[in-house]
């Protein structure tokens, strides 16, 4: 059975291969799908790499990216917005671009899966004249532009208040998101030098995935291990488990936790309020992206942006505003019918984003 | 002993093993691999036009490299009468210590994807020892050990980063008269099997999956053909490293550990029955061809993109429910 | 001098002593004759020569020097190559593939060189052409060719590796006539050439047309070694049975004169237009070398092989035989001698095991189950078969074998069965949970049951049996009955020495 289904897979391979490779020589050489990048007159196409599903914050991201195409599609500005959102890897984000670049797009919104290994793919973007902008996560890429937070200054607002409240001396532990992922490692440098200076004492540092239930796990074990703490250093995604599991060794009193903009975060804090619990929520804008959206618009239309606001190939999006005991009555009535998950938002506005360009 | 007639109904009831060892049975034919990577081909150039364009090929060819690489390299094993769940893993480990020891640097290149297809062939040797020594079932063993790998993985690279030289990654992209670069890895995987095929561990392979016992009374040595077929897969494992490595251009620890299950998809629509013993790497590179494809097409049919990932899953069960009807499955002998 | 000399092979699987100081003595340019009753430990000792089975103890010399074989490698290394019943061809691999698996002809660097191993294939196959009906199918995969044709691939397999010593354990039994004359001739080529070939068949005209020496085993133990062309059949039977009294205890004949079971040419995949009929409360024994089709007879009558013609009546009425379940609903029990893998589920508790055939008798509405009526009915029959448990909740697989054994039964007994089939079922258990078997299977047949026995213990079978019927691939060749049912009887019908078919 081998011998004959041998001959039969040499003959379909032969002329696979025969069709590909006829195809391949034949096909017309490096033809320029989009309609040459900058300086066009539009409407352009654009389209959007989103390669993990399954959160809120990607959630909001989308639908914020497609509110703002609207907008600019009835201006006439935008004629279509192709979506590549799927849980994959790196390689189906690769794959993802491929087909966004097959697409004939003018520009790519990416929310990149990793810091360098797109690289290769962003070049191919580029070569052909497409401008290419990462949000969220920031990429080495030279020809691409970051549109991110400064994750650094985001890490450094909480531990600064954390800092703050326990004092020198102040013991605590810190749940992490995902060791060797670039936000996880930046965020959690800035915060460290916080934490160093001030003297505080990081007893340990564990990773909780960004992701409620594992936190709530971990944060158990570390207060098991660790009866005799004053803090916990969180970042978003994970912050209500770490609450949930204070709250069930009922040390909410002794334990202060740095917490996130999220509703589901933010309704446990209120509740705990009267008790006197204290919390900080720093925003990470989903709505980046929609500033991207804006900032892709201006490089589409030949805008060019102004030398002082680009740092590197970087250029840094404000946290929108941070939530503290002092302002927590400001925003919480406004969200309080969201769902658990929903994050707290805000993006540039066009005119605001204009002033990014020269 | 008086073994049960070929025929006889067992009179235990149907157990769970049972239906796993009729799953393992399935086998497509190579008809019905050919027709289905035809179809998917044909909706491919409907949906997107710009299909021949020289950039949609060679993107689409240096798409399916890492998959097609791995894919031979999970046939083999499952040939043996395994299946290796780790291959992505060693893909991640391959590529993470390619990329440090290439440090950007043209010249440490070769040292550097030797040092890379050393990795594949530790794991792939780590991996047989733990089967054939150990006695672990495959499928938990490998799992187990694509943990070790991973991990190694982060040890090596602890966060994504290093740079391949621009020579390895545009030359990736390169066509040599019009033919792309890609697609001459692809045959050039392809013509390794079919060489690989003549080789008398590759007959001693067929035979272990086939029949161990038989094969054991008949002077084949099971043990070292097992652990060779591990090993095999892991070469295949850091050729597909290398692809990703090319087209990333750097290193991330996370990179290959998806690939592991598409791999056993690619082998299965190949027409390699998972029990092993029957089918063959050509099948599996199609395969792995028709899994990227699919993938294409559902991006080009506008489908929502909250759908696309069930689409995508729904595409593939239909493949391996094309596989079960006994019209296109490969005549069992009697 | 002697080729081949094995002596105080020794070798125990579990609690069964399969060879005791077993012998062989064999000359090259010889055939000879490996012959004993069923369990006398032909195959354990064939297998230790070819390294398939490791003996406990053995000296084996080879050309007057010792040899120690510990796997098909050594045997291989020392000229020794077999042909077993149970195959050793992969089904995928082609004709020319499997005769040269795992010495394949090679080129540079490992490459397999095709035309080599064609070469080599040809060789030995084509002595064979007539057998494959003229061609040689040396490209096809040895899964699509039938199991004569397989089975020359596998003698094939063994000719190319140029034995001194050629084993051949029920090699011929799949082959047709045509094929036998083919091989015999070959065998005989061999032997003018100086090969010794050992030869297991349990077709007695076939040793008798071929060897020249035989030697016998009985309980793993070599009774001696004849020259075939002076021995006569009872000599042969009676170096296989050894004196034995002759049973005096008076077989109890419970059975009633009211047949109540009828086998009407029952016919199936390896049964030949069975019939035979039972009394009610009669012990009706299956005979014969093992592997004759008793197995396969008890499993036909539970349903669970497919039957191509015939049917099997009850007080006149046929029973259902399209699965076991139809046939355990209509009083059909089946205690089958694999327990491990189809009698029980070893790692659920005893009770679970006892209940499981017979739930459908006590749940309320065919669907619900009270845990106290289960846990009462299991109890019931823990102490009527005196089964030594810890619990009913303990897994199964905690007790010992003839405890086991016991369960299996009374699982069956819970269903109130009004016929028994049981296969080989003291195989592999203690003496004393042997006696309480027998006194269980006693109790079925005088509580009116109609059963049919199987067994490898021609002891067992002859103390236990009204009847017993001797199978010979796959038909009923004899029937013995009252003062028939001697050992000798049993094994002189079991070779079929007087009806002895000729080539």
């Amino acid at each position: 059975m081998i011998g004959s289904a041998n001959r039969r897979w040499r003959a379909a391979v032969l002329l696979t291969a025969t069709g590909l490779l006829l195809a391949a020589c034949g096909g017309d050489d490096g033809s320029n799908g989009g309609n040459g990048g900058s300086g066009g007159d539009g409407p352009f196409t654009i389209g959007l790499s989103n390669g993990f599903v399954g959160s809120e914050w990607r959630t909001q991201m989308v639908d914020g990216v497609t509110e703002a195409f609207e907008e600019y599609q009835d201006e006439g500005v935008l004629d279509q917005l192709v979506v590549e959102s799927a849980d994959t890897d790196v390689n189906g984000q690769i794959q993802q671009i491929r087909n966004l670049i097959n697409r004939d797009v003018d520009a790519i919104i990416v929310n990149p899966n990793s810091e360098t290994a797109l690289d290769a793919v962003f070049q191919e973007a580029t070569d052909r004249g497409i401008v290419v902008v990462a949000v969220d996560q920031a990429v080495t890429s030279p020809g691409v532009t970051n549109v991110v937070i400064d994750q650094a200054e985001w890490a450094r607002i909480s531990a600064e208040w954390l800092a703050d409240q326990v004092g020198s001396d102040g013991r605590i532990v810190v749940v992490n998101g995902i060791s060797g992922h670039p936000a996880n490692e930046m965020r959690w440098g800035a915060a460290e030098e916080v934490f160093e200076q001030a003297g505080v004492e990081v007893l340990t540092v564990a990773d909780g995935g960004w992701d409620q239930a594992t936190g709530q796990q971990v944060m158990s074990n570390l207060l098991a291990t660790y009866p005799d703490l004053d803090g916990v250093w969180t970042q978003d995604g994970m912050a209500e488990g770490i609450f949930r599991a204070v709250q069930a060794a009922d040390k909410l009193d002794e334990i202060v936790i740095s917490g996130e903009a999220r509703v589901g975060y933010m309704r446990l804090w209120n509740d705990a309020r009267d008790n006197g619990f204290s919390s900080i929520g720093v925003v990470n804008p989903p709505g980046g992206a929609v500033s991207a959206v804006h900032m892709v618009v201006n490089l589409l239309q030949g805008n060019e942006f102004a030398a002082d606001r680009v740092d590197g190939n970087t250029v840094h999006v404000p946290i929108p505003f941070t939530v503290d005991t002092n302002n927590f009555d400001e925003y919480w009535p406004d969200v309080e019918n969201e769902t658990d998950a929903y994050v707290l938002d805000g993006s540039l506005t066009k005119d605001e984003a204009a002033e990014y360009f020269d | 002993m008086n073994p049960a007639p070929p025929g006889t109904r067992e009179p235990a009831p149907a157990t769970l093993a049972h239906w796993w060892g009729r799953l393992r049975d399935i086998q497509v034919s190579g008809t019905a691999t050919v027709a289905m990577l035809v179809v998917v081909i044909a909706v491919n150039v409907a949906l997107q036009p710009n299909f021949f364009d020289q950039y949609a090929l060679t993107s689409n060819f240096a798409t399916f490299v890492p998959l097609v690489a791995i894919a031979v390299g999970q046939t083999i094993v499952v040939l043996s009468g395994g299946i290796d769940l780790s291959l992505g893993a060693q893909v991640t480990l391959a590529s993470v210590v390619t990329v440090q020891l290439t440090d950007g640097e043209l010249g440490n290149l070769p040292l550097a994807l030797t040092a890379g297809l050393g990795v594949g062939v530790a794991c792939g040797l780590f991996n047989g020892l733990v089967v054939v020594v150990a006695r672990l079932q495959p499928i938990v063993a490998t799992f187990a050990t694509s943990f070790v790998f991973s991990g190694l993985a982060l040890v090596v690279l602890p966060r994504p980063g290093g740079t391949m030289p621009s020579e390895f990654t545009s030359g990736y992209r390169d066509s040599v008269l019009g033919v792309p670069v890609a697609l001459l890895a692809i045959l050039a995987i392809a013509a390794g099997w079919l060489l690989l095929r003549r080789h008398r561990v590759t007959r001693h392979i067929y035979a272990v999956g086939g029949n161990a016992e038989a094969a054991f009374a008949s002077l084949v040595p099971v043990a070292r053909t097992r652990i060779t077929a591990y090993v095999i897969a892991g070469m295949f494992a850091s050729v597909s490293a290398f692809a990703i490595l090319a087209n990333t251009g750097a290193g991330d620890p996370f990179i290959g550990n998806e690939l592991t299950l598409t791999s056993v998809a690619a082998v299965v629509i190949g027409g390699t029955a998972l029990r092993g013993g029957r089918g063959g790497a050509i099948g599996s590179i199609l395969g792995a061809i028709i899994l990227a494809l699919v993938s294409n097409i559902v991006f080009f049919a506008d489908v929502p993109s909250t759908y696309r990932q069930l689409a995508n899953g729904l595409v593939v069960i239909l493949a391996l429910a094309l596989a079960g009807i006994p019209a296109l499955q490969k005549r069992r002998s009697a | 001098m002697a080729l081949l000399e094995m002596n105080g092979v020794r070798k125990r699987f579990g609690g069964v002593l399969a060879l005791d100081d077993a012998s062989l003595s064999a000359a090259g340019g010889e055939v000879h004759a490996l012959l004993g009753p069923n369990g006398s430990g032909k195959s354990t000792l064939n297998k230790t020569l070819t390294g398939v089975v490791v003996p406990d103890r053995a000296s084996i010399t080879i050309d007057g020097s010792p040899v120690a074989i510990h796997g098909p490698r050594d045997a291989h290394a020392h000229g020794v190559a077999a042909v077993y019943q149970q195959l050793s061809v992969v089904d995928d691999l082609t004709v020319t593939q499997n005769v040269v698996l795992g010495l394949e002809p090679t080129r540079r660097l490992g490459l397999l060189d095709r035309r080599a191993a064609r070469t080599v294939a040809a060789e030995v196959l084509t002595r064979f052409s007539p057998a494959f009906a003229g061609s040689v199918p040396y490209d096809a995969a040895v899964g699509a060719l039938s199991p004569g044709e397989q089975q020359i691939v596998e003698i094939c397999k063994a000719l190319a590796r140029r034995p001194r010593i050629l084993v051949l354990d029920e090699a011929t039994a799949s082959l047709h006539k045509e094929q036998v004359h083919v091989l015999f001739e070959v065998v005989r080529e061999l032997r003018d050439s100086g090969v010794l070939v050992v030869f297991t068949s349990h077709r007695m005209d076939e040793v008798f047309a071929l060897c020249d020496q035989a030697t016998v085993l009985r309980n793993g133990r070599t009774v001696g070694t004849i020259a075939l062309a002076d021995a006569t059949e009872d000599q042969l039977v009676h170096m296989m049975v050894g004196d034995v009294e002759r049973r005096e205890e008076a077989r109890r004949s419970h059975a009633s004169d009211r047949t109540v079971l009828q086998v009407r040419g029952l016919t199936t995949q390896r049964l030949r237009d069975v019939s035979f009929s039972v009394a009610q409360g009669e012990v009706l024994g299956l005979g014969g070398l093992q592997g004759q089709g008793q197995s396969d007879l008890l499993l036909a009558m539970f349903g669970a092989a497919k039957i191509h013609a015939g049917e099997v009546l009850y007080d006149g009425v046929p029973l259902p035989l399209t699965s076991p379940v139809k046939a355990a609903r209509a009083g059909v029990a089946l205690v089958p001698g694999d327990r491990g893998r189809q009698g029980m589920f070893a790692v659920r508790p005893i009770q679970e095991n006892l209940s499981i055939a017979s739930m459908h008798r006590r749940a309320t509405a065919r669907l619900a189950l009270s845990q106290r009526a289960e846990r009462r009915a299991a109890r019931g029959i823990v102490e009527r078969l005196n089964i030594v448990i810890g619990g009913l909740a303990d897994r199964i697989s905690t007790l010992s074998g003839g405890n086991q054994q016991k369960v299996v039964i009374g699982k069956w007994l819970l269903n109130e069965p009004r016929v028994v089939l049981l296969d080989d079922p003291t195989k592999g258990i203690d003496i004393t949970a042997k006696e309480e078997v027998y006194a269980i299977i006693r109790e079925l047949a005088d509580s009116g049951a109609a059963v049919v026995f199987n067994s490898s213990d021609n002891r067992e079978l002859l103390e236990m049996s009204d009847r017993v019927l001797v199978l010979f691939e796959g038909g009923v060749v004899d029937e013995l009955t009252d003062a028939q049912v001697t050992e000798e009887d049993l094994v002189a019908s079991a070779l079929r020495l007087e009806a002895g078919e000729t080539l």
